[in-house]
C-alpha cells in the first residue's frame, strides 16, 4: 500500500517560495486556515506529483481546471513538487517540476527507488504509475475528493448535479465523449445537405415543368403547321428533309441549273444544318434563274425612269410658278423698262421741288439740313458747335428749330409735303425694281434645273431632246412598257414561286419538328443527369456521411451504455457503504433507506440520478443543502469503501461546505471510521469543523495552520502537533 | 426513377391522396418484388409488417414501407415492434423508403434490430443501411411495374392492384 | 479495465461495420486525449464539414447542367 511520508513545494500555484516539509506520517493530516491560504495547493502538489498532466485541464475531468489552470506561479520561472513515499518495497522519492513557458513549458520528472536507482522521463512516468497502482480517474474518485464535487452538486441545475455525479463516479470520459460528440453536429450536416439536395430536385422539377410547357407548346405549332399529332418524330422529320430534298433538285431542273449536292441529315440532329444547307440553295438557284435576273433588273430600271420622271415634273411645275409669278408682277407694277422709267421722272420731280424751295427762301434748305445735322451730331459733338465750321454758337439747334417754326415752315410747308411724297415714290419704285430682278433670277434658276432634268431623262431614253419633246410624257411611255414587261415576267414566274413556297413550308415543318425532338432531348437529358458522375459522387457522398453518422451514433450509444453500466455498477458496489454513512452524517428519521435510481437523462445524454427514501419516494426536491452536501460526501466515502485500491490514503478538501454542526460532527464520527484503514488528509477553513475533527479523530493527527498568505512568499505556515 | 414514373405516380397520389397512396406504393413494390423473382411474397394492408419477402432461406426480409414527400418519414414503436415480431421468424428487417420526387428510387434499408430509429427519421440516415445490390434490381423493376399497373390502378385503385397481387401469387392479407 | 476497452468491445461485439466503429472510437478518444472535448468536436466536424464540400462542389456542377 502506498503512504505518503512527506511533501515539499516550490514555486507550485499558492507556493511561490520553498516549503518547509510537510510530514503526513500520522494517520490523520488536518490542512487549517481561512480562504485562499494555499491549503488545496497541497492536495493538488500531491495529485500533481502523482499524475502530472493527467490532472491538468480538459484531460482531468474536472470543470474547474479547464483553461486557466495554473502550475507555475505566477511569480517564478519554475515549480517543482518532491513527494516522498513509502511501498512496500521502500522509500520512494518524486521529483517532478516545470518551467515556466509558452504552452505548458519544460517538465521533468524523476523517481528515485528505494535501491537509490533513478528513472527520468516516461521510464519515471511508468514507475509512478506501478507504484500507485490506480489510474488518476479512480484517484479522483476514490481517494481525492475535490471541493468542486460538492460544490457541483450543492449549487447547480438537476442536469448538471447528475453531470458532477457522473464526474463523482469517475465517468468524466464518458461525458466528455458525449459532449464532443453533441458539439460536432454532424447529424445537423447531413441534414443540410438532404436540404440542399431536395432544393435542387425542387430545381429540376421547376425545369422539367418548364420546359415540358414548351414543349407542348411547340408540339401545338407543329400540329398547326400540318403535321400529324402521332408523327412528331425522327423519322417524319427525316422524311419531310428527304421531301425537301426532291423539290429542291425538281426546282433546279425547272429552271434548269444544275443543283448542288446537300447532304441528307443522318438523323435529327442534323435538321438545322440541313436546313441552312436548302436555304442557301433556293436562294442561289433562285438567284441564278434568267427570269428572276431580268425582273430584277427591269425593277431597278423602273424606279429609276420613275425617279427621273418626278424630277422632271416637278421642275416644270417649278419654272411655271416661276414665270407666273413674274407676269403677275409686270401686271401690277410694269417691267422692268417702265419702273426705270418711272424712277428717273420721279428724281427730276424732286429736283424740281427743291428749286421751287430755295426760291421761296433761301434759308428754308439750310437750316433744315442744318437741324437734321445738329441732331444726328448732338451725341459726339453736342448741339452748341456748327457741323460746318466748327465754331461754337450757343443753342444752336435750338435757334435753327425756332427759326424754322417761327419763320421759314409756313412759307415752304405745301413744297416739303410734295417733295416727301415722291421721296417715298421714289424709294418705292427702287423696291419694285428690285424684287422683279429677283423673279427674273428665280426664274432663270427654275429653268436651268429643268433643263438639267431633261438631260437626264435624253440619257435615260437614249436620245437627244428638243423644246418639241415632251420627256414627261415620254418617261411615263417608257415606264408603262416596263410594267408590261414585269406582269409578262410575273405571270412567267408564279408557278416558280408557288414551288417555292412549297417547300419553304417543307423546310418550316422540318424545323417544327426539329424543335419539338430538341425539347424532347432536353428533358431526357435532365433524366439522364442521373448518369453522371457528378450525380453519382454526390449520391456516393451521402451515403458516406449517412455511414458516419451513423458510426458516430453507433458510438455515442455505446458510450451511453457503457456510462449508463459503469454508474450502475459502481453504485451498487457502493449503495450499502452511501445509505450508510449518508444515514450516520444526516442523521434524518424520516429517511432510514437510500437507494439511487440511474436512467438515460435524453436530453443531456448523461445519466440521470433519482434518490429514493425506503418508500420509493423521490428525494430531490426534498433534500436541503446540508443533506446533499452529505450525500455528496457519502458518495465518495462509500466509493472509497467500496473500492479497496492500494492508496493508503484519502484527501478532503472542503468537505463541510453546507454541513450544520450536528452533521458535522457526525461526519467526523464517519471520517474516524474511514481513518482506521487509511490515513486521511484533510483541507477544512471551517474552524468549527478543524475543532470537531481535533477532538473527534481518535487517531493521531499533525495540523498544519495555514495563514497571512502573500504574493510574493506565500502562506505562513504552522505545522501543530 | 424517370421524370414519367413520378408524375404517374403523383397522379395516382392526387386521385387517392396522401393515405391511400402508401398503400398504392406499397402494393406496387410487392408486385416488383415478384418481378425480381421472389417467390414467397405477402403483402399487409393493416396489422403488422408491410410486405414480407423471401427467395431462398437465408433471403427473408420483412418490410416496412414509407413514402414521404419531405425528407424525413415517421416510424412508429408499433412498427418497429412488427419488424422485431419478425425477426423472430428468420426474417431480416428493411425500411423501405421512397421520397416522391426526380431522381428519387426506394431505399432499401436493413437497420440491425438494435440500431432501429424511431419518430421522425431523415431518409438520408437509412442510406448507412442501404441494401445497393437488392436497390439496383428494384429500381428498373419498379419502373416497368409502375408502368405497366399506371391506367389500372388510376381507374381501379387497391382494389385493381390486390386483384393484380393474388393473380401474381401474392397473398394478401387483412383484405 | 479502461473506459477505451469497455467501448472498444461493446462496439466489437455488434455486427455492423464493426471495423469502421472501432476505428472511428480510437481516433475519437485519442482526440480526447490529446484536445479534450474540442477536439473530439473539431475531428468530426472537419471529417463531415469535408465531405459537405465535395458535396456542395457536385451539386453546383449538377445545377450547370440544367
Amino acid at each position: 500500500m502506498l503512504h505518503l511520508k512527506h511533501l515539499e513545494v516550490e514555486g507550485f500555484r499558492g507556493f511561490p517560495k520553498k516549503s518547509d516539509p510537510f510530514e503526513f506520517t500520522a494517520p490523520a493530516v488536518l490542512l487549517h486556515g481561512g480562504n485562499h491560504q494555499g491549503k488545496s495547493s497541497i492536495l493538488n502538489a500531491i495529485e500533481w506529483c502523482l499524475y502530472g498532466d493527467q490532472c491538468v485541464g480538459q484531460k482531468s475531468g474536472i470543470r474547474e481546471r479547464v483553461g486557466g489552470w495554473v502550475i507555475v506561479n505566477r511569480n517564478v520561472p519554475k515549480a517543482s513538487v518532491k513527494l516522498v513515499i513509502d511501498t512496500d518495497k521502500g522509500v520512494t522519492t518524486i521529483n517532478r517540476a516545470e518551467v515556466k513557458g509558452k504552452g505548458r513549458g519544460e517538465r521533468t520528472i524523476e523517481v528515485e527507488l528505494p535501491d537509490g536507482s533513478v528513472k527520468k522521463g516516461v521510464d519515471a512516468e511508468k514507475e509512478i504509475t506501478r507504484l500507485a497502482g490506480l489510474s488518476f480517474k479512480d484517484f479522483a474518485t476514490t481517494v481525492y475528493q475535490h471541493q468542486e464535487t460538492i460544490h457541483a452538486i450543492l449549487v447547480q441545475t438537476p442536469s448538471e448535479r447528475s453531470d458532477a455525479i457522473d464526474r463523482l463516479l469517475g465517468l468524466s470520459d464518458y461525458r466528455n465523449v458525449l459532449d464532443g460528440i453533441k458539439r460536432s453536429k454532424i447529424a445537423d450536416v447531413q441534414k443540410e445537405l438532404a436540404e440542399q439536395f431536395y432544393s435542387f430536385q425542387a430545381l429540376v422539377e421547376q425545369t422539367v415543368k418548364i420546359r415540358q410547357d414548351e414543349l407542348e407548346h411547340k408540339k401545338e405549332k407543329a400540329v398547326d403547321s400540318g403535321l400529324d399529332a402521332n408523327q412528331l418524330n425522327e423519322h417524319k422529320l427525316l422524311e419531310v428533309a428527304s421531301d425537301v430534298r426532291n423539290q429542291i433538285g425538281k426546282f433546279a431542273s425547272e429552271m434548269a441549273i444544275t443543283a448542288a449536292p446537300i447532304s441528307s441529315p443522318a438523323n435529327w440532329k442534323g435538321a438545322q444544318t440541313f436546313t441552312a444547307e436548302a436555304t442557301n440553295e433556293i436562294e442561289r438557284l433562285w438567284s441564278e434563274s434568267a427570269d428572276v435576273k431580268e425582273q430584277s433588273q427591269l425593277n431597278s430600271k423602273r424606279t429609276k425612269a420613275d425617279t427621273i420622271k418626278t424630277n422632271c415634273e416637278q421642275q416644270k411645275q417649278a419654272v411655271a410658278t416661276a414665270e407666273v409669278e413674274v407676269q403677275k408682277f409686270e401686271q401690277s407694277h410694269g417691267n422692268q423698262e417702265m419702273i426705270e422709267t418711272e424712277i428717273r421722272a420721279t428724281q427730276s420731280t424732286i429736283a424740281a421741288v427743291d428749286d421751287e424751295i430755295r426760291q421761296v427762301s433761301p434759308k428754308a434748305k439750310l437750316v433744315q439740313e442744318g437741324i437734321a445735322l445738329l441732331e444726328a451730331t448732338a451725341p459726339a459733338y453736342g448741339t452748341d458747335v456748327c457741323p460746318l465750321c466748327g465754331k461754337t454758337a450757343p443753342n444752336l439747334l435750338n435757334h435753327l428749330k425756332k427759326e424754322w417754326t417761327e419763320k421759314i415752315e409756313w412759307q415752304v410747308h405745301d413744297l416739303n409735303t410734295r417733295w416727301s411724297k415722291l421721296a417715298e415714290r421714289k424709294v418705292e419704285l427702287e423696291g419694285l425694281k428690285a424684287k422683279h430682278e429677283l423673279l427674273t433670277v428665280d426664274a432663270a434658276e427654275a429653268k436651268e434645273q429643268l433643263k438639267a432634268s431633261v438631260d437626264k431623262a435624253a440619257e435615260f431614253l437614249g436620245k437627244e431632246l428638243t423644246d418639241r419633246d415632251d420627256p414627261i410624257a415620254m418617261l411615263g411611255k417608257e415606264i408603262g412598257e416596263i410594267d408590261d414587261r414585269i406582269i409578262k415576267i410575273e405571270d412567267a414566274i408564279k408557278d416558280k414561286r408557288e414551288t417555292l413556297d412549297k417547300i419553304s413550308k417543307s423546310l418550316n415543318r422540318l424545323n417544327l419538328l426539329y424543335e419539338v425532338l430538341e425539347f424532347e432531348e432536353r428533358i431526357s437529358g435532365i433524366q439522364k443527369i442521373e448518369d453522371t458522375t457528378e450525380y453519382k459522387e454526390q449520391n456516393e457522398i451521402r451515403d458516406k456521411v449517412a455511414a458516419l453518422v451513423a458510426d458516430v451514433e453507433k458510438v455515442d450509444s455505446t458510450v451511453r451504455e457503457c456510462m449508463s453500466e459503469q454508474a450502475k455498477n459502481k453504485m451498487k458496489a457502493a449503495a450499502g457503504a452511501i445509505d450508510d454513512y449518508f444515514q450516520k452524517i444526516v442523521g434524518n428519521p424520516a429517511i432510514q433507506e437510500l437507494s439511487v435510481e440511474i436512467e438515460e437523462d435524453t436530453r443531456t445524454g448523461g445519466n440521470s440520478y433519482t434518490f429514493r427514501d425506503q418508500n420509493g419516494e423521490e428525494l430531490n426536491p426534498v433534500l436541503s443543502q446540508g443533506d446533499l452536501n452529505a450525500l455528496a460526501l457519502s458518495m465518495f466515502l462509500g466509493l472509497v469503501k467500496a473500492y479497496s485500491h492500494p492508496i493508503g490514503f484519502i484527501m478532503m478538501d472542503d468537505p463541510s461546505q453546507s454541513l450544520g454542526t450536528t452533521q458535522k460532527k457526525r461526519l467526523v464520527e464517519v471520517m474516524d471510521e474511514v481513518c482506521e484503514d487509511r490515513n486521511l488528509i484533510v483541507s477544512t477553513m471551517d474552524s468549527e469543523l478543524q475543532e470537531f475533527l481535533q477532538s473527534g479523530l481518535t487517531k493521531a493527527k499533525t495540523i498544519y495552520e495555514f495563514s497571512n498568505w502573500d504574493p510574493k512568499t506565500g502562506p505562513n505556515v504552522i505545522k501543530v502537533v | 426513377m424517370r421524370v414519367q414514373t413520378l408524375w404517374n405516380l403523383q397522379k395516382l397520389r392526387g386521385k387517392y391522396g396522401r393515405g391511400q397512396f402508401g398503400k398504392i406504393a406499397q402494393k406496387l413494390l410487392a408486385l416488383s418484388f415478384r418481378d425480381m423473382g421472389y417467390t414467397h411474397i405477402v403483402e399487409r394492408s393493416t396489422e403488422g409488417v408491410d410486405i414480407d419477402i423471401a427467395r431462398e432461406a437465408n433471403k427473408k426480409f420483412a418490410l416496412e414501407v414509407k413514402t414521404t414527400d419531405g425528407l424525413s418519414v415517421v416510424l412508429s414503436a408499433d412498427n418497429i415492434q412488427g419488424l422485431r415480431e419478425r425477426a423472430k421468424d428468420g426474417y431480416l428487417p428493411v425500411i423501405a423508403a421512397l421520397r416522391l420526387a426526380v431522381f428519387e428510387n426506394w431505399i432499401l434499408a436493413g437497420v440491425p434490430l438494435n440500431e432501429l430509429p424511431t419518430g421522425q427519421v431523415l431518409i438520408d440516415r437509412l442510406r448507412a443501411y442501404r441494401m445497393s445490390d437488392v436497390e439496383h434490381v428494384l429500381g428498373p423493376a419498379f419502373e416497368q411495374v409502375a408502368e405497366r399497373h399506371f391506367q389500372g390502378t388510376l381507374k381501379g385503385g387497391q382494389r385493381y392492384l390486390n386483384d393484380q397481387l393474388q393473380q401474381t401469387g401474392i397473398e394478401v392479407r387483412d383484405l | 479495465m479502461s473506459y477505451k476497452e469497455e467501448v472498444r468491445d461493446k462496439i466489437q461485439g455488434s455486427a455492423e461495420r464493426t471495423e469502421e466503429r472501432i476505428k472511428l472510437w480510437e481516433e475519437v478518444h485519442a482526440a480526447l486525449d490529446h484536445g479534450g472535448v474540442e477536439q473530439v468536436s473539431s475531428m468530426l466536424a472537419e471529417r463531415v464539414e469535408s465531405l459537405k464540400c465535395e458535396f456542395e462542389e457536385a451539386i453546383r456542377k449538377l445545377q450547370e447542367m440544367l
